[in-house]
């Protein structure tokens, strides 16, 4: 066997290390942040960061066009940026999964609704329907949560209705039901944690897709609003000076980057470590 | 055809409910008649204007007759352009339609070959350069990088327009941002497949018969691999309307996403109903499209 | 050998009525690009694509002056009764000729209250439309309209034959004006190409063709400019201004609009029912700071008063109350407020210049002295509901403008206008008298003293008279000017 360049334990621990900094990051945000990311100081706008000429390390990553602290923004931003993506995740887990344990489980009339309205939500632009909600209720984080999250609920659906079909027919599930065990019970004793894995792998993947629809959304003016520290926000309103204070959108944008990088590395990774079949290789 | 039927039919579910949402909180909420008339608008013409669009029914009433005249293919009429909404989307829809169809050809084009070279050169250089350089892809804002790619392309080295839809030279950074957004899934989802194909039993036999690599390549692995990656384009088709929407706002690209976006803001029910359906539309008859180039690649998939 | 050849040419220019037309297109980056031509349809920067093709009666130039346009010349015959002598042998773009009817048709059908038009506000108070002969037509006013010329800048004369055989919304479709450009392709969302029209009344443009595209990401309209897609763009980000300058061939044009910049308070309950506390909000912000660092110092600040300094009815006695945060925290204490108290701003988005960053940045001067204001960014059509039913919260940022005449931003403070908070009687009849006389001076000590009633009583804090930043590439060598009112005036544009 050849020896690998970049395998699965490699992957998973890289991205394990740059979401964990991030997560820590985000955590420690009052501790860390040298600066109040909300503080204005109209006359040190747009200060260019430390390496560059004029830099200083009062504001190490410069400032942006209200004076405020990049980097500060930058800390305080990745909690709102994670918090965003993660509970969008976990919502669309829940909506997601419940429907497709159900569909799987009960079959008939049910599978038959639920699936073809899975398969039919495909159909509609979610991102559309976003901007409908966001437009109308304000870009609050509780709304922009529910967006996010119900528009990514179907992956879920289907996904769990195929593996519950196939894990139904295992011995030891017709075991617990031939034994009088409940349904619900089956259900979250047995055929969840057989899941888990594959749903924590497109969970996290999910998460990073989320991180970078809020920005999308930022970029649309219908993200959290200003003045809101969110990675989104920041790189939004840094494209306006571009050309002026190019340090600003750039380097929320490799935040933006690293993270996600992050998160994905973890997930593909993990997707790999998983699968004994590519395990093998 | 009964099966083209039963996929048909599936679709007005989610779509009316959809279409009652959109109603119901894009009429409860700001008011379009204020919006069109400014500031200035005096009490007679606002009284004239919200009879003109049936404003005054109670919101039930205005919804049944709405979907009434749905049933009879009037999608009503706009109120900013005042002309039919259906053909204010469809002088649109052209522009997106290009912009996404090049966008999709692109990343299916260079994700596929990036993906099978991933996949022969295996855990060596060049799989590990195109996966990083997919996964970097895939973790980039699309906004983000148009606005790059104009700062690179039609500024420092003046050789391709900023901006609008004229010949084929405007097109190229549209479609290259768009196509950024999907090209890593393809490289990555062709990667797996390939390599899970390369390991089948029937690829070893077809060796052992002395098949050559390139035509195993061509006659035997990619007709297998080929299905998740075309089953990949129906899941993101959805996803592509997404990345369109922003598209066309950094490139100033003429399209029905910033059309609907506009028609959102300015809650013009009409267009963005008319939107809605028409992008839908699109989608469903692309999965069908889908499951049938599916079906003629590989024989074991049968239409239901 | 360049100098003797431009020499050349004006010399030809001086012999030859008409500058030789130049071969070529004119392109100009629009920010806000409207879903319609109709000269019923649409906002008020419609009017920026409507006047390509059409005229009005009397225009506005580019420094808010009343101009003769289709009328040559006009005389009032009394109070009440406006005579206008029309301009002789123009033609419509189709070759009929213009006349009186035309003016008749276009001023009945935008008067009819079965009509939907939306300036139609603007020409409310004509009474009647008469011919006299074919250049000549009277126009009969309810009561004394001082306001009638500029509202008539507002109406474009549309052609009495096509509009009456087509309808009013099929005509716009395909616009067959007096104006300086002909019709050529209005591509919805995208652009709008003219072509020169060679007989115009008001001379022949100098180049070839137009295109006016629309391009609402601020950074990509810059950027065509900077790759020279564009000659003429529409609002430059202020942050970008130096990205602009600092090219060798390209300018920025600024001039201040007639935009009146404001945060209004909700003065019918506390705490800005007290004038104090409306007072201490005025003396926390610091706007000379904010107007140079948010808006690079163009525009103005305003006067301590609702118009900026170009516009009639400019009191040029009263001054921007001084910034004094420790006057502002006395005043507050004095009112009631050691402890400040919390408060909203609301605004949109991107409708006036950087209005985002003004409010943030007033916001946190605000917070300084104790008067802790979160800003709420609205949204379009939720703004419009809530301006209606006067819902806008505690303090809203605003621009009124008034291209050139104080009523048309005062109305916004009186009960007429069904939008205001802050109400006085007196400011309310000195608003009706100086809009039912023509005496000129009457009407400016009117209004001089409206201005003083504001600033004693601050029914909002009166921020910045905003500049209208336009990018523009060198080969644009003469024939442009930043226009006040934003209206897009490109017939003697010529190009290098």
């Amino acid at each position: 066997m050849r020896r690998r360049l970049f395998g699965p334990n490699v992957k998973v621990g890289l991205g394990l290390a740059v979401v964990a900094a991030m997560v820590a990051c985000a955590v420690l945000a009052p501790w860390i942040a040298p600066h109040d990311p909300y503080a204005q100081d109209l006359m040190a706008r747009l200060r260019p960061p430390v390496w560059a000429d004029r830099g200083s390390w009062v504001h190490p990553l410069g400032t942006d066009n209200f004076g405020r602290d990049l980097l500060s923004r930058l800390i305080w931003g990745s909690r709102l940026s994670i918090m965003v993506g993660l509970t969008a995740m976990v919502l669309a887990v829940s909506i997601g999964t419940t429907l497709g344990l159900l569909a799987g489980y009960l079959g008939g009339r049910v599978e038959q609704l639920v699936m073809r309205f899975a398969d039919a939500w495909q159909a509609i632009p979610e991102i559309l329907l976003a901007i409908v909600v966001v437009a109308v209720f304000g870009g609050g984080v509780p709304v922009l949560i529910l967006v996010l999250g119900f528009a990514g609920w179907e992956v879920y659906t289907r996904v769990t209705f195929n593996l519950t079909r196939s894990l139904r027919e295992r011995p030891y599930v017709e075991a617990a039901l031939a034994a009088g065990a409940r349904s619900s019970y089956v259900m979250w004793r047995h055929l969840l944690p057989q899941m888990a894995p594959v749903l924590s792998v497109i969970a996290t993947l999910q998460v990073g897709q989320l991180i970078l629809q809020e920005t999308a959304l930022s970029f649309l003016g219908l993200g959290l609003p200003p003045p809101t520290a969110t990675w989104g926000n920041v790189l939004a309103e840094g494209r306006e000076r571009l050309w002026v204070a190019p340090w600003i959108a750039n380097l929320a944008g490799c935040a933006i980057i690293l993270l996600v990088l992050g998160i994905n590395l973890l997930g593909n990774g993990l997707r790999e470590m998983l699968d004994p079949k590519r395990a093998e290789r | 055809m009964g099966y083209l039927l039963h996929r048909l039919l599936l679709v007005p579910a989610p779509l009316l409910i959809v279409i009652t949402f959109v109603f119901v909180v894009l009429r409860l909420t700001g008011d379009p008649v204020a919006i069109y008339l400014g500031q200035d608008a005096t009490p007679e013409q606002e009284a004239l204007l919200r009879a003109e669009l049936r404003l005054d029914d109670p919101l039930p009433m205005q919804f049944l007759s709405f979907l009434g005249d749905l049933l009879q293919g009037d999608f009503g009429t706009s109120i900013q352009h005042r002309a039919p909404a259906m053909q204010v989307v469809a002088e649109r829809l052209p522009a997106t339609l290009e912009l996404v169809a090049l966008g999709l050809t692109f990343a299916l084009v260079l994700g596929v070959l990036g993906g099978i070279a991933a996949a022969l050169w295996r855990d060596r250089l060049p799989d590990f350069l195109l996966t990083a350089l997919a996964v970097t892809g895939q973790s980039m804002p699309s906004f983000w990088l148009g606005i790059l790619l104009i700062q690179l392309f039609a500024l420092e080295l003046d050789w391709l327009p900023t901006s609008g839809r004229e010949d084929w030279q405007s097109a190229i950074l549209p479609t290259a941002t768009l196509a950024a957004f999907l090209l890593p899934n393809f490289v990555l989802v062709t990667r797996a497949a390939v390599l899970e194909t390369m390991r089948e039993q029937f690829l070893a036999t077809a060796r052992a018969r002395g098949v050559g690599p390139v035509r195993a390549l061509f006659r035997h692995v990619l007709p297998n691999a080929l299905n998740p990656v075309v089953s990949l384009v129906g899941l993101q088709l959805g996803r592509l309307m997404g990345g369109a929407v922003v598209t066309e706002t950094v490139f100033a690209w003429p399209g029905v996403g910033r059309l609907m976006v506009a028609a959102i803001f300015q809650r013009d029910v009409p267009v963005v109903i008319a939107g809605v359906f028409i992008v839908a539309l699109t989608i469903v008859l692309a999965n069908l499209l889908v499951d049938l180039v599916q079906a003629a690649i590989d024989p074991r998939i049968r239409l239901r | 050998m360049r100098r003797t050849a431009a020499a050349f040419a004006a010399l030809l220019a001086f012999a030859t009525p008409v500058a030789a037309q130049q071969r070529g297109q004119l392109v100009v980056g629009a920010a806000i690009f409207t879903d319609s031509i109709s000269p019923a349809a649409g906002g008020y920067n419609t009017l920026s694509l409507v006047y390509q093709t059409w005229d009005p009666l009397v225009a506005r130039d580019h420094e808010d002056n009343i101009v003769p346009a289709l009328a040559e010349r006009w005389e009032t015959l009394s109070p009440t009764h406006w005579r206008f002598h029309l301009r002789r042998n123009v033609k419509w773009h189709d070759g009929s000729p213009f006349t009186a009817e035309d003016v008749k048709f276009t001023v009945e059908y935008v008067t009819n209250p079965r009509t939907i038009y939306v300036r139609k506000g603007r020409i409310a108070g004509i009474a009647s439309v008469e011919v006299v002969d074919p250049m000549t037509v009277d126009i009969h006013t309810t009561s004394p309209a001082p306001l009638l010329l500029r509202g008539l800048a507002d109406i474009a004369i549309e052609q009495k034959a096509i509009t009456e055989r087509l309808g009013p919304a099929e005509a716009a479709r395909h616009p067959i004006g007096t104006g300086p450009w002909r019709y050529g392709e209005w591509i919805s969302g995208d652009r709008y190409d003219l072509t020169a029209n060679r007989e115009y009344w008001g001379g022949a443009p100098r180049v070839e063709r137009l295109r006016i595209r629309t391009i609402a990401e601020g950074s990509t309209r810059v950027a065509s400019l900077l790759a020279g897609e564009t000659h003429i763009i529409e609002e430059v980000p202020v942050d970008l201004i130096p990205s602009v300058r600092q090219r060798r061939n390209l300018t920025i044009d600024a001039v201040e609009s007639s935009v009146s910049l404001v945060l209004t308070f909700d003065t019918r309950s506390p705490p800005f029912n007290d004038v104090r506390v409306r007072r201490a909000v005025d003396m926390a912000i610091n706007k000379p700071l904010i107007h140079q660092q948010m808006l690079e110092g163009q525009g103005s600040v305003l006067d301590g008063q609702l118009v900026t300094r170009g516009t009639f009815g400019h009191n040029p006695n009263l001054r921007a109350r001084p910034y004094d945060p420790e006057g502002a925290r006395a005043l507050l204490r004095e009112a009631g407020y050691p402890a400040g108290f919390d408060t909203r701003i609301n605004t949109l988005s991107g409708r006036y210049l950087s209005d985002v960053d003004i409010v943030n940045a007033a916001a946190g001067m605000m917070r300084a002295v104790g008067v802790r204001a979160s800003v709420n960014v609205a949204e379009g059509a939720v703004w419009a509901r809530m301006d209606r039913n006067k819902e806008q919260g505690p303090i809203y940022q605003v621009g009124w403008f008034s291209v050139g005449d104080a009523d048309f931003n005062t109305v916004w403070y009186t009960e007429a206008s069904r939008r205001n908070y802050w109400t006085n009687a007196e400011f309310d009849r000195l608003w009706l008298e100086a809009r039912s006389t023509l005496d000129e001076d009457a009407r400016r000590r009117a209004y001089h003293r409206m201005m003083e009633i504001m600033h004693e009583e601050v029914p909002s804090v009166f921020l910045f008279g905003l500049p209208r930043i336009y990018g523009r590439s060198n080969r644009v060598v003469a024939g442009w000017r930043p226009p006040r009112d934003s209206l897009l005036r490109l017939h003697q544009v010529e190009l290098r």
